[in-house]
């Protein structure tokens, strides 16, 4: 567009307008040929390029013979496709990197930026605009059906990753869409729901990833969600898409909304939902209907349509000419995020890695070893440009000098459960080392239904018993959606925890398995003992269609800090082949003022054999006693890379923004004054180094009403001036005096100020005196 | 055994199952296979359909009845009804592959015998170059008439009757005077061999049962199928595996046992020997090519990939594949 936004709105009819801020199919925005506005493409989704030719060339529509068809698939079809995903189409291949819950495992900022590169890439490549992710959606239960694609249950890590996924997908010209907008953390009946969360959960937990990503990496797009939040439909949730959102944040981009997420258009355009995806008649229908009798003011219309008009010139702005694709090269970048991002939960006696000369006779089993489960089920299911096989792999990488065997170890069609056992446990038996690759179910995670359990297949659980019957050393190599619980880990010396690492899966297990890489990805969330303990278990998944976040800003291991808890393995947990020691540490300023950082030097040494990576995690304690806070919270992370004996200094700071904490009296953020413990180790709940720093806090009032204690006013020094003033006035006693005696009794004053003051001090004040010297200024 | 053979309109299993000694090919109604593909090698194997090879890009050398030539882009070879035959290329190459239904011939007409190569920038390769040409367009076309592509066919055959009385290098002559006990003794061998590779088959075996000594039978071997037998045992088990690893269904470790290799690691080695990849590679090859993959059933017949007519087209006409 060469005319400037404000010249080409004002060309524009109403029903320009309306068709401005719909979508056009099922992919693509409008094309207005005569104002010079071309189609912008959108396409899914978070860890891969899903590019449905049907869809976006042929102008497809979802179709119910299309979905007739799948469903009425023979199931010994070779289709992994099943269920919604089968509504979004067929799709070219594209390079399936690790799922978010595996690449946030990597802790590794700049590693996260290089894969939204590669995204921008396969993107540009196809003519696609937008790529709709990352999804950020806070990790509250394992049970969550598309918890694969989210990061951690912790935001700031969360908003760190994304911010880094977003400036590597925006700095090669694709626009990124951060979703889903907001607290829709669960599937199950995800469009009917009501999130009902607290404001500090809401603000500190829920939010905050959000406020993180878009204040460091300006995503071009937001999308609005599918559930309600406290009561509204997010994509008509005035309070969240423009109070909070545009008011408190300054976000100046474009709020899109989900695939048919738009219930009300209207609605949704005057809350602050711009556009509405895809192309609904009735959604335009509507609209103008509403600007025909006034109930959408045109101002409020061409707001949202400079939004997007902006948006079609960042894009122009940004577009290059597509190149073709280094997809061998993509190939080995998912390789490399999955060997960075894999963790190596266990390792008794060191028996990982494995050297062929002291166990050349390798037992390799489980279904997964042939065909791993590399990907959830859902919009953001991607068909492979490539696939290691990790049976394959490991036979590569072992080389000649082993001797693998393979066998699924579970019943198919051909072979019962018990002779696939029974063979199973013989190879086990006959080799050195087995290898066994357990998962969760395939399908059972996806979009709109959550897991029923945290359970691995239970006949992967039963080859794991027979194997470890047989073979004393048994290593695991699980592929997961999210945290499963693990009754049989005492059965394995070794366990890596691959989540859904992508296709080059079966090349980086097996390059961790004989060592030629070091493990080094760290949990980003905490691995239950059971479902029952989980924090979100009691209130999940709602009722009545209102599910209440009873945990509040106890979510992940905030929960288990706070109750004291043990969980199966805590959130930053990750081992390596080498050993480090955390050597020293400086806080830079011993006490910090308002709106200052923390830098934080941390001495760290490899004291073992190997090069390896550490994840260096800081935590904070608050003070906790305005408000109550959990043991701790992640406030920094790096990761470095040390040679055998060496030592690196590294600096870490908090920002000036983490100190803070949503009070909800106020309705805004405050920092509480006083000491704060500053941790730092290899994870939650190994910290071996610590420092305190004092903070001053800012500067805040609490409201203060009739029935407000003494001891309360008494910490407010204007008010408490005030009313010192007044008493005096009415008792002819000197104001110190008052001062003094009142300070004095306040501890004993069991009743609210009006009450003690009238009745218990005999001071003659009207209610409307004292509230006004309590007022605040 | 599994020579290359593919035909865009129709493939069955049959097409290219192995019925004891010979590669048995199957017609469409056009009595005329024409074909493209990609390869690195071909077992020595023969058939009762003449063939008519042009060789699209790379450079390659083939071995006809004991005889082997270098054949390099551009180059055709004509090779007649069972003639052993077997190819091999460092680099890769593609060739465009024409064979001709025995149905086309006629008892007081027989079909052209022996073997004959054309060199590039000869007039003779010229003269075929432009006929083979002249049919791929033709069978590009939509709708094209029987009659025409028959008349197509028999002018090809007829400038080929003209080519090959000039210059064979193997007349049909000598073809007939050649096909000795002892060849028929190797022949039975290489058939023996084809049924029996998932067995654990050697040489010493094959020796014995063919009733000669084993260093007389190596030799022999060589001698009519230009490989040893051990060489030729261990390329059809990997000509075996290959199609199985591109299917998805079987774990590799299956693979080098359905195919007659003891252990995984003889296959590894085999692979390593012959394709210069391991069989991991291999399969991920395979699975990364998009074209390749796009049509499942037909590619994982064959060991070989597949090439469009159309990008053959493309390549006789400009020397390139890119338009």
């Amino acid at each position: 567009m060469n005319r400037t936004a404000k010249q080409c709105l004002s060309d524009m009819t109403v029903s320009d307008k309306v068709t401005l801020l719909t979508g056009n199919g099922l992919w693509k925005t409008a094309q207005l040929p005569e104002l010079g506005i071309e189609p912008l493409t959108m396409t899914d989704g978070t860890y891969g390029v899903r590019y449905s030719p049907e869809q976006i060339d042929h102008e497809g529509n979802w179709s119910i013979t299309d979905f007739l068809g799948v469903v009425n698939q023979s199931a010994d079809e070779p289709s992994d496709k099943k269920g919604s995903e089968a509504l979004f189409g067929h799709t070219l291949p594209a390079t399936c990197f690790p799922n978010g819950s595996a690449l946030a495992c990597s802790w590794d900022n700049a590693l996260v930026a290089q894969m939204g590169q590669a995204l921008a890439r396969e993107c540009q490549a196809l003519g696609v605009d937008i790529l709709l992710g990352p999804g950020i959606n806070i990790r509250r239960t394992p049970l969550s059906g598309r918890g694969y694609e989210y990061y951690s249950e912790d935001p700031l890590l969360t908003g760190e990753l994304a911010a880094s996924l977003i400036k590597g997908l925006q700095g090669e010209g694709v626009g990124a869409s951060l979703k889903h907008f907001a607290c829709n953390n669960s599937e199950y009946r995800r469009t009917e729901m009501d999130s009902i969360v607290d404001e500090r959960a809401l603000h500190e937990i829920y939010l905050s990833g959000f406020k993180r990503a878009i204040d460091k990496a300006d995503p071009w797009t937001v999308m609005s969600s599918y559930n309600r939040l406290n009561g509204q439909q997010t994509s008509q949730h005035r309070g969240l898409l423009h109070d909070i959102l545009r008011q408190q944040w300054g976000y100046q981009g474009l709020v899109m909304s989900d695939w048919y997420g738009v219930k009300d258009r209207p609605a949704s355009l005057l809350a602050g939902n711009d556009l509405a995806m895809p192309e609904v008649a009735r959604d335009k229908a509507e609209l103008l209907a509403a600007i025909d009798n006034g109930t959408v003011d045109e101002t409020v219309l061409d707001t949202a349509c400079l939004r997007m008009l902006a948006l079609i010139d960042r894009i122009n702005a940004g577009r290059k000419t597509p190149q073709p694709v280094d997809m061998p090269g993509h190939h080995q970048l998912a390789q490399h995020i999955a060997e960075e991002s894999i963790v190596l939960l266990k390792n008794s006696d060191g028996l990982l890695p494995l050297d062929t000369r002291n166990t050349p006779r390798i037992a390799v089993l489980g279904p997964a070893a042939h065909a791993p489960v590399i990907q959830g089920s859902g919009c953001a299911t991607t068909v492979p440009s490539m696939l290691d096989r990790p049976l394959d792999e490991i036979i590569d990488v072992a080389g000649e000098q082993a001797e693998v065997t393979y066998s699924a170890g579970v019943g198919d069609g051909e072979t019962s459960a018990e002779e696939a056992l029974l063979l199973a446990s013989s190879q086990a038996e006959a080799a050195d080392v087995a290898i066994v690759f357990i998962s969760t179910a395939v399908g059972e995670d996806g979009e709109n239904g959550d897991r029923q359990h945290l359970d691995v297949v239970a006949s992967h659980a039963a080859l794991l018993s027979a194997v470890a019957a047989v073979q004393p050393n048994v290593v695991v190599v699980l592929m997961n959606s999210d945290a499963v619980v693990m009754p049989w880990l005492g059965q394995c010396k070794a366990l890596l925890e691959t989540f859904f690492a992508g296709q080059g899966v079966g090349r980086a297990v097996a390059n961790l398995l004989f060592g030629l890489k070091n493990p080094c990805g760290k949990l980003t969330v905490t691995v239950p003992n059971s479902l029952e303990e989980t924090p979100a278990y009691l209130h999940y998944p709602g009722e009545a269609l209102k599910h209440y976040y009873s945990e509040g800003i106890y979510v992940g291991y905030r929960y288990y800090d706070k109750r004291k808890m043990t969980p199966c393995f805590p959130f930053g947990h990750g081992l390596s082949y080498t050993t480090f020691e955390y050597r020293s540490i400086e806080v830079v300023n011993k006490t910090l003022g308002t709106g200052e950082s923390l830098q934080v030097d941390v001495t760290v040494a490899n004291t073992g054999a190997r090069f390896g990576k550490e994840i260096i995690q800081l935590y904070l304690s608050f003070p906790g006693i305005e408000l109550a806070q959990p043991p701790l919270g992640l406030k920094a992370y790096a990761k470095v890379a040390l040679e055998p004996g060496e030592t690196k200094m590294v600096s870490l700071t908090i920002e000036a923004d983490d100190f803070r904490a949503w009070h909800p009296a106020l309705k805004d953020w405050i920092v509480e004054p006083g000491k704060y413990g500053i941790s730092v180790g290899p994870s939650s709940r190994e910290l071996p180094l610590s420092a305190t720093v004092q903070v001053a806090g800012s500067n805040y009032r609490l409201p203060l009403r009739e029935d407000s204690s003494l001891v309360q006013v008494v910490k407010d020094e204007q008010a408490f001036s005030r009313v010192v003033a007044l008493v005096a006035s009415r008792s002819g006693l000197e104001a110190s005096v008052i001062r003094e005696r009142l300070i004095t009794i306040a501890p004993e004053l069991f009743c609210g100020l009006f009450i003690a003051l009238t009745e218990f001090l005999n001071v003659p004040v009207s209610r409307k005196e004292l509230l006004e010297a309590l007022r605040a200024d | 055994m599994q020579p290359f053979r593919l035909d865009s309109a129709q493939l069955d299993n049959q097409g290219i199952a192995t019925a004891g000694t010979c590669e048995l090919i199957s017609y469409d109604s056009a009595q005329l296979n024409m074909f493209a593909a990609e390869l690195s090698y071909c077992q020595p194997h023969w058939h009762e359909a003449p063939e008519l090879i042009y060789v699209l890009s790379g450079d390659l050398s083939l071995t006809v009845h004991q005889q082997e030539v270098k054949l390099a882009a551009g180059d055709l070879a004509f090779i007649g009804a069972d003639l052993i035959h077997a190819l091999e290329t460092q680099t890769g190459c593609t060739l465009l592959t024409l064979q001709f239904s025995p149905v086309l011939f006629h008892d007081t007409h027989p079909l052209p015998a022996g073997f004959a190569f054309f060199t590039a920038g000869q007039v003779a390769a010229g003269q075929l170059t432009a006929q083979c040409l002249s049919m791929l367009e033709l069978v590009l076309q939509e709708g094209v008439s029987f009659f025409a592509l028959q008349a197509q066919i028999y002018a090809l055959l007829a400038c080929l009757e003209v080519l090959l009385v000039r210059q064979p290098l193997i007349s049909a002559m000598t073809v007939g005077a050649a096909d000795s006990r002892e060849e028929m003794v190797i022949r039975q061998s290489i058939a023996r061999i084809n049924e029996t590779f998932a067995e654990p088959l050697t040489v010493a075996d094959l020796a014995e049962q063919a009733h000669v000594s084993y260093s007389h039978f190596s030799r022999l071997f060589k001698k009519v199928s230009g490989y040893s037998p051990s060489d030729y045992l261990t390329m059809v088990r990997v000509n075996q595996a290959k199609p199985l690893l591109k299917s998805m269904q079987i774990p590799i470790t299956d693979i080098a046992g359905k195919v007659g290799f003891a252990e995984h690691r003889a296959m590894l080695a085999a692979f390593k020997k012959y394709c210069g990849v391991t069989p991991t590679e291999y399969r991920k090859q395979y699975y990364a090519d998009f074209d390749w993959r796009a049509d499942d059933e037909r590619v994982t017949a064959t060991p070989n990939k597949p090439l469009a007519l159309s990008l053959a087209r493309q390549i006789m006409r400009t020397g390139s594949a890119k338009p």
